[in-house]
């Protein structure tokens, strides 16, 4: 490993590379990326693909917009075939309380010109033929949202960074920092690397990081669990999502479906724990939402963190009181489908560029001052 | 033994054993990072067949016995479970 780089950035993650990824457009490659495990072991390669516009917030509406039109690009641009297919995304309502959620979300989204439509139960049978409508009573669904493979994205960026002259050091934790005369120095398990600035983009580990940087970030990584079933036929066009429980489903570009529902329990945030209860829950309401499928097995299920912040809005901004430290973290389970964006907002703030959005709603500080209204479609 | 490099060591993802060297010569050398790029084990056999001798590849690569290559993680069901199964152990109310 190099003892220094002009940027180090910690955490391999969707958000760390997306960043990294933007330096180089912008004519940095002296990087250095550090991971504690293997390749994006977060929650960047254990999230279920799915990409949306359709929530509650500008903050992420905004992002969430702007990243859309970029991953239709990001195939191209880094020569990987990520599979995004933009089947749309059907929020699914079961009473009218929710069936209104939907409306006013419907009605604040369009003001962004997002194109999200409220539709009634013939057309979500006819968006979803294979679903049992009998307690969904309409929804709202948005064209342009849909779903991507996540692997071949993460490795993409990998190999663009790498053929860019980016350093990847997997397996490379760090472990403290100080301030240095000029520059800031981080401590590793591989040694000491002295960088002019440093990102902590480390997803679920990110509040503990910037601890080191003696700020207090107010972030919680919460376990979130997901499942893979047998690949099938291509029948499942839109993602689908529910309200009632967080219940989300979507078929992969091998046919595979995945998803998963909200479930709590005694083994709370121990990542490597899987629930019975969840298998449950889950195959229960595909079986009754997809009667069709009761035959179809579950592969495999896993789980991983999800980044809670008090608003569920992400935490983009510089380190107060340690000059040349950022922080890109909070995500609550969107950090993938917005990290484009993000990417090229902390690339412009860490070269002083101006960023592509205001700062204001991002900033750490908010909380502090009594915070902003928060994000309510948070699923899963 | 002479292998032929097109041989399919994961039968399920159909990934060859030139596609398992292509991706360690990359640099990739955690046994997660290789299932995440080349798939393997994730099919419907779950890396039953598969991983031991991708493991054994990884040893001789590397030079280590093979008890010092971890497998990936082994994720439940451990073998696949119809969703009506699972659900048949609920009460009715899931499956109205």
């Amino acid at each position: 490993m190099k003892r220094s780089a002009n940027i180090v950035i910690i955490g391999s993650g969707i958000t760390g590379l997306s960043t990294a990824y933007s330096l180089v457009k912008k004519g940095m490659n002296d990087i250095v990326i550090l991971d504690r495990g293997y390749l994006a072991s977060g929650a960047s390669t254990r999230n279920g693909g799915g990409i949306r516009a359709q929530f509650v917030t500008e903050e992420n509406i905004m992002l969430a917009k702007a990243s859309i039109e970029r991953f239709r690009r990001l195939g191209v641009e880094l020569g990987a075939n990520f599979w995004f297919r933009q089947g749309g995304y059907l929020f699914a309502a079961e009473s009218m309380e929710q069936l209104d959620v939907l409306k006013k979300a419907a009605e604040f989204q369009n003001r962004f010109g997002l194109g999200t439509r409220i539709v009634d139960c013939d057309e979500v049978r006819r968006l979803i033929p294979e679903m049992n409508c009998k307690s969904v009573i309409g929804g709202s669904f948005r064209q342009s949202d849909g779903v991507l493979f996540p692997f071949p994205l993460i490795f993409g960026f990998a190999e663009f960074l790498r053929e860019n002259g980016v350093q990847i050091e997997t397996h490379c934790a760090a472990t403290g920092v100080r301030r240095g005369h000029h520059d800031i120095e981080i401590e590793t398990s591989n040694g000491r690397i002295t960088a002019n600035l440093v990102l902590d983009a480390a997803g679920g580990w990110s509040s503990r990081v910037a601890a080191m940087f003696e700020a207090n970030v107010p972030t919680n990584p919460v376990r979130h669990q997901i499942m893979v079933s047998e690949p099938l036929k291509p029948f499942l066009d839109p993602m689908v999502v529910t309200l009632t429980d967080g219940f989300y489903l979507s078929q992969g570009p091998r046919g595979e479906l995945v998803g998963g529902i909200a479930d709590d329990g005694p083994e709370h945030n121990d990542p490597a724990k899987s629930s019975v209860r969840f298998c449950r829950k889950m195959s229960g309401r595909i079986v009754s939402l997809f009667p069709r499928l009761s035959g179809v097995n579950m592969m495999r299920q896993w789980a991983g963190f999800y980044d809670m912040s008090p608003d569920a809005n992400p935490i983009l901004d510089e380190i107060e009181g340690f000059p040349g430290a950022y922080i890109a973290c909070g995500f609550s389970g969107h950090g993938f489908m917005i990290s484009p964006a993000v990417g090229e907002f902390m690339a412009s703030l860490m070269l002083g560029d101006k960023p592509p959005f205001p700062r204001e709603p991002y900033r750490l500080a908010r909380f502090a001052k009594g915070g902003r209204s928060g994000e309510k479609l948070v699923i899963g | 033994m002479m292998v032929v490099d097109k041989s399919f060591v994961c039968l399920c993802e159909d990934v060859t054993i030139d596609e398992l060297r292509k991706v360690i010569r990359m640099g990739y050398r955690d046994i997660e990072e290789i299932k995440r790029i080349t798939g393997i084990g994730t099919g419907p056999c779950q890396g039953k067949q598969c991983m031991q001798v991708l493991r054994q590849m990884l040893a001789k690569e590397w030079g280590v016995p093979i008890g010092d290559i971890p497998f990936t993680t082994f994720r439940p069901p451990s073998v696949p479970i119809r969703f009506g199964q699972w659900s048949a152990g609920e009460s009715g109310e899931s499956l109205r």
